[in-house]
């Protein structure tokens, strides 16, 4: 019992997390100088989660990537670190509770704990992500042409590419400037219809399709391109962690800020 | 609290001396070819990553590559079966017997692991524009056949090829290849190949024609010259200033800094003009930007070939009147790659021999250019 007391005091130690900070700090230092030249070992994690990185780039260059692996025992410490130091004071709170005169007051004080609990649920995000996500990757869509993508079926209806037709900008000379594409899914008994453009991706299903590239870039420049996209579709568990983690930090950071005001009354 | 602070800071020290060390371990560039990580690229038979291609054996003659757009393919030997997970469109039968390949570098590589005349069925190129010899009698005897230009291929004539496999850049075709039950690989990146993914880009197509020797002993060829190449430089007096692009009507466009030729120029003890710019070959870049650099630089390559007005430092200035603004024009030298030049990947090793003569003249005594010429600054009369 005595040495899980211990375990527990030394995992929620302040002397703890700044060690872990201040060795995240260094190893990110190293990370940076690795993707900055070799960059090439770093990219495919987005699509073939992190498991299968580590077996195939990961081990190959373990001087590169060291620094990742690092990074994830770093961030597991900082995470293990906050959830003990956080579970602490909110049983002390919890604890000294009878010493607050307004039921909402004590409440409020949950504010930071809450944010706290709402970053750790966005790490687990992002670890359900590398473990869990599947990617679909070199996805092309012709005008007209339908792809299945899981149970998903997704056809290109209409593919609007605007050309900058002006004569202020030279070097923009019939160069797309906007691209939209209108795509109908299905997936069983659902439909949709909807716009796909750059930053605007389209959520169906559980799947997350994004615009990764198309083409003719230039138009009329006298090569008779095929007009295309190609797509980045995404099946990513952790997005649902995200997005209640954001909320939640929202929430605490509402109560936290709440509170303060209380307190300058 | 003392003696806790002094372990902490005593780890602390240890981390930092052991992420220190990892970052001098990994922070050197991938073309610095030591003969120890040559000897494990030639010998090493595990996963691999080829700038942004990857091969990975799996063991009982399985192979999953990683073409140049991050798809992932398998290489299943003929009469064995395909293993779960994959689409029919990631599956290719090895050894490919029938190949339609657009890119001159990939006929080039295809040529050096010795298959070219067995396997290759369809090109993008007139007859008229190869000089492959392979290629050339390939295409007289009909067993080639040209597909039309790559922005209008004739699918009908794709279907006569009848390819296992189709070595593209144009992403445009996947569908109609699926549609026709042929695997494609993407042969380009988003990004340039860098002088170590040139080099190995023969260890990427070799599992496909399961031709791994000849894969070595290519890459060992053009490992070993780049060797000489560094030894025969190592104490040049000079380090031109090089720059490799050209200004086109609208576009002005250079190798970029992490492109094979910008790192084999500063490979040979030379400054690369546009080492700072980083991104795909024959990338875009301001005109000012190109002017600037063309100021002090010493050696100009341009992308134009004799046949496309490259004869003399007048025509370009011609063509271009803003080129001869660039120093090299006016009291530098200028080459032009020969025609052939973009056709002979599977001569590497000379290529890079001769880039290192031109910006090293006084190392290569005697040394008769093969793939570049050097441009006369008028056009001979008559």
């Amino acid at each position: 019992m005595i040495l899980l007391q211990n375990i527990w005091y030394w995992a929620g130690n302040i002397y703890v997390t700044m060690a872990i900070f201040c060795f995240m700090i260094l190893d990110l230092l190293n990370g940076y100088v690795m993707l900055k030249y070799h960059a090439h070992l770093f990219d495919p994690i987005n699509d073939m989660g992190f498991i299968k990185w580590a077996l195939t780039f990961g081990k190959e260059s373990p001087g590169r990537t060291a620094w990742l692996f690092i990074l994830v025992v770093c961030l597991a410490l900082l995470g293990v670190n906050t959830f003990v130091c956080t579970t602490d004071r909110v049983i002390k709170l919890w604890q000294n509770r009878h010493r607050f005169k307004r039921i909402s007051r004590f409440i409020l004080r949950f504010g930071p704990h809450v944010m706290h609990y709402s970053m750790l649920i966005m790490f687990l995000g992002y670890l359900v992500s590398y473990l869990f996500s599947g990617t679909y990757l070199g996805k092309v869509l012709l005008p007209g042409k339908t792809i299945q993508v899981s149970d998903v079926w997704i056809t290109l209806e209409n593919l609007t590419i605007d050309y900058y037709t002006g004569n202020r900008l030279v070097g923009m000379e019939k160069r797309a400037i906007d691209v939209k594409a209108r795509l109908y899914l299905k997936s069983g008994n659902k439909l949709k219809t909807a716009i796909l453009s750059f930053n605007k991706p389209v959520l169906f299903s559980g799947l997350s399709i994004h615009l990764k590239n198309f083409a003719p870039k230039t138009g009329s420049s006298g090569m008779n391109r095929r007009k295309y996209i190609t797509l980045i579709i995404k099946q990513d568990p952790g997005v649902r962690f995200y997005f209640t983690g954001m909320i939640f930090f929202t929430l605490g950071l509402f109560m936290y800020s709440l509170e303060k005001t209380e307190e300058i009354r | 609290m003392k003696s806790f602070i002094e372990i902490w800071i005593q780890i602390l020290v240890c981390l930092v001396i052991s992420l220190v060390m990892a970052g001098f371990m990994g922070c050197s560039n991938d073309n610095q070819f030591t003969a120890k990580k040559t000897a494990k690229d030639t010998e090493d038979l595990s996963f691999m990553s080829i700038g942004s291609f990857a091969v990975n054996p799996l063991g009982d003659g399985y192979t999953e590559v990683r073409d140049g757009a991050g798809r992932t393919l398998i290489l299943v030997p003929r009469g064995k079966d395909v293993p779960d997970g994959y689409e029919a469109s990631q599956v290719v039968r090895i050894p490919v017997q029938r190949v339609v390949a657009y890119g001159s570098f990939d006929i080039a590589i295809l040529k050096a692991l010795g298959v070219v005349q067995e396997v290759l069925t369809g090109v993008v190129t007139k007859k008229e524009d190869w000089y492959v010899p392979e290629v050339i009698k390939g295409m007289e005897e009909n067993r080639i056949l040209f597909l039309g230009g790559y922005s209008a291929i004739d699918f009908e004539q794709m279907r006569k090829a009848e390819p296992e496999l189709v070595l593209t850049w144009d992403m445009s075709i996947l569908p109609m290849m699926d549609e026709m039950g042929v695997t494609t690989a993407i042969t380009t990146t988003p990004v340039a190949m860098c002088l170590n993914a040139r080099m190995k880009f023969v260890r990427f197509l070799a599992p496909f024609f399961q031709k791994e020797k000849q894969a070595k002993q290519y890459f060992e060829k053009v490992s070993k010259s780049l060797d000489t190449i560094r030894e025969v430089t190592r104490d040049a007096k000079q380090q031109p200033k090089v720059m490799w692009g050209d200004i086109y009507e609208k576009r002005v466009l250079v190798e970029p800094g992490n492109a094979w030729v910008g790192e084999l120029v500063e490979l040979a003890l030379s400054d690369y003009q546009f080492k700072d710019v980083f991104g795909k070959s024959c990338i875009e870049i301001s005109l000012e930007r190109f002017l600037y650099s063309g100021q002090d630089a010493d050696i100009f390559f341009t992308y134009r070939s004799p046949d496309s007005g490259a004869t003399s430092k007048a025509a370009l200035a011609r063509a271009n009147p803003l080129l001869a603004r660039v120093k090299p024009l006016k009291d530098g030298r200028v080459y032009s790659p020969l025609p052939h030049y973009s056709q002979s990947g599977d001569k590497l090793d000379e290529i890079l021999t001769d880039i290192a003569a031109i910006l090293h003249p006084e190392c290569y005594p005697g040394h008769k250019l093969k793939y570049f010429r050097q441009l006369p600054d008028t056009d001979p009369k008559g």
